[in-house]
């Protein structure tokens, strides 16, 4: 079934929606919440979550394309439990690492707390991924965005985990450069 | 502000982007979708041949093993495979420290600071490949960490095989004048109309200031089945040699040897196929 006939079944309040989207989605919205949480039962309960906000989102949200909404719905719902989860524990899949890394990035920064501040921020971010080259995008974002395991984005795309480290020490380093250059951080 | 910030504020990048990383796996989820087109000439598969980091002795070996080679008539141009040995260059292979500690004075460690930056460059594509069809003498000590040089004869194999290397777009520049490339990319293209195999290991030389081509490392696919190394009639294979990371390449004009080989007959019975043609293709690249 299409994107399209899916998000069709939302609007229509037809419960084959839910159906649809494990089908075809399940794992992949397992699979975000499991890096993030480390925990397969805590995966779970934010999957299901993630259907129920889908659903209480379509209508009257008409995603275009449905991956990234689904995705982004889980990614959220998963940093809460994280950070619910974290004040008890320590834990949560390959996110303390990502985080460490990404601290890097910003180290020193006081506090992003302004929303002007955080949009120009996302701004650059976006500016930053699109002058890079499809292969480090992907990287970039399958560390960052999917808090995927330095070992799985080696194997989709085919590298040593070696070279992904260096790639990604590599873009991280461009970005500080971008974001020093564009006076976001000092 | 701290890493999680970040990672909240990455969560709102373009979802083009978020698409782009994971569109595999939901694509491969939906019974529906479609297998990516293939080219005429497909890519049949990536290999990944570590670089193994030849020391002084390495290259010197190296040297010595192609001049012998030469002496013996085993490589440079068309050669019967009677009066040859199909895997002579296995020798050179044996005679490379697999050590990848040991540094070289070729390949100087990156520990500069990087001044630039050539990030959204297209990958370089080398426009020739030529065989290796002579060799001059050498012309001072055999074992000078130099090695020997090699003259290009650029012989057009263009109808038969095509050797094209590039590297990621982007690459660094240190102080020193030394890149962060970490891995070149090989596409071996298969233009004839036999299956054609070729030798586990690839041969990276330099031109000097002269003009001379010098070896400077060796990346060998150690383990890996003969039988496996072909590519057929139209096809080409992705191999990725990695170099690495400590050792970086200097800028300057690359050539990438290896010894391929045309059978007439099935693709994975070489034993009983025979040899029809024999080159030394080298592919020219800039760093």
């Amino acid at each position: 079934m299409d994107d399209a006939a899916i998000v069709q079944l939302f609007w229509d309040r037809s419960e084959k929606a839910i159906e649809a989207v494990t089908k075809k989605y399940g794992r992949f919205c397992h699979a975000i919440a499991m890096n993030i949480l480390g925990s397969a039962q805590d995966a779970e309960e934010c999957v299901n979550d993630t259907y129920l906000a889908t659903w209480n989102s379509i209508p009257p949200k008409r995603p275009s394309i449905l991956p990234p909404f689904l995705g982004r719905i889980t990614r959220n719902l998963s940093i809460n439990l994280y950070k619910k989860t974290h004040a008890e524990k320590r834990g949560g899949g390959n996110l303390p690492l990502v985080l460490d890394e990404l601290g890097e990035v910003i180290a020193g920064e006081e506090s992003a707390d302004s929303e002007l501040f955080r949009k120009e921020l996302l701004e650059q971010i976006n500016e930053f991924l699109s002058e890079l080259p499809s292969d480090k995008r992907k990287i970039f974002v399958c560390r960052y965005w999917y808090a995927d395991s330095v070992k799985d984005i080696a194997e989709r795309m085919n590298m040593t985990e070696n070279n992904v480290s260096v790639s990604l020490n590599r873009m991280r380093n461009q970005l500080r450069t971008k974001l020093l250059e564009g006076g976001l951080i000092s | 502000m701290t890493g999680k910030d970040l990672f909240e504020i990455i969560s709102d990048i373009d979802d083009n982007y978020i698409n782009e990383a994971h569109e595999e796996d939901y694509s491969a989820l939906d019974a529906s979708s479609s297998k990516a087109p293939v080219s005429a000439a497909s890519v049949k598969r990536a290999k990944l041949i570590r670089f193994v980091l030849p020391t002084v002795a390495g290259i010197a070996a190296i040297a010595i093993a192609v001049f012998g080679l030469w002496k013996a008539g085993i490589i440079g141009g068309k050669k019967d495979l009677i009066k040859q040995q199909c895997d002579s260059a296995i020798v050179v292979t044996g005679a490379i420290d697999p050590d990848p500690t040991t540094p070289a004075t070729t390949m100087p460690m990156s520990t500069g600071d990087i001044t630039t930056t050539t990030e959204g460059i297209e990958p370089h594509a080398s426009a020739q490949c030529s065989t290796i069809a002579d060799f001059i003498e050498p012309t001072g000590n055999e074992t000078d960490t130099n090695g020997d040089p090699i003259v290009i004869i650029d012989t057009d194999v263009s109808s038969l095989v095509n050797l094209t290397v590039s590297y990621p777009p982007d690459v660094s520049f240190y102080e020193d004048g030394s890149s962060d490339v970490t891995e070149l990319d090989v596409v071996l293209t298969n233009v004839g109309d036999h299956p054609l195999y070729y030798e586990n290991e690839f041969t990276l030389c330099v031109k000097n200031e002269n003009g001379d081509v010098v070896p400077v490392a060796a990346f060998v696919n150690e383990g890996e089945n003969r039988l496996n190394c072909y590519v057929g009639p139209s096809e080409s294979i992705s191999i990725i040699l990695d170099i690495h990371d400590t050792y970086s390449l200097d800028p300057g004009t690359y050539l990438l040897v290896v010894n391929v080989q045309y059978f007439d007959g099935e693709i994975g019975d070489i034993d009983s196929a025979t040899l029809l043609e024999k080159y030394t293709i080298a592919g020219e690249f800039n760093i």
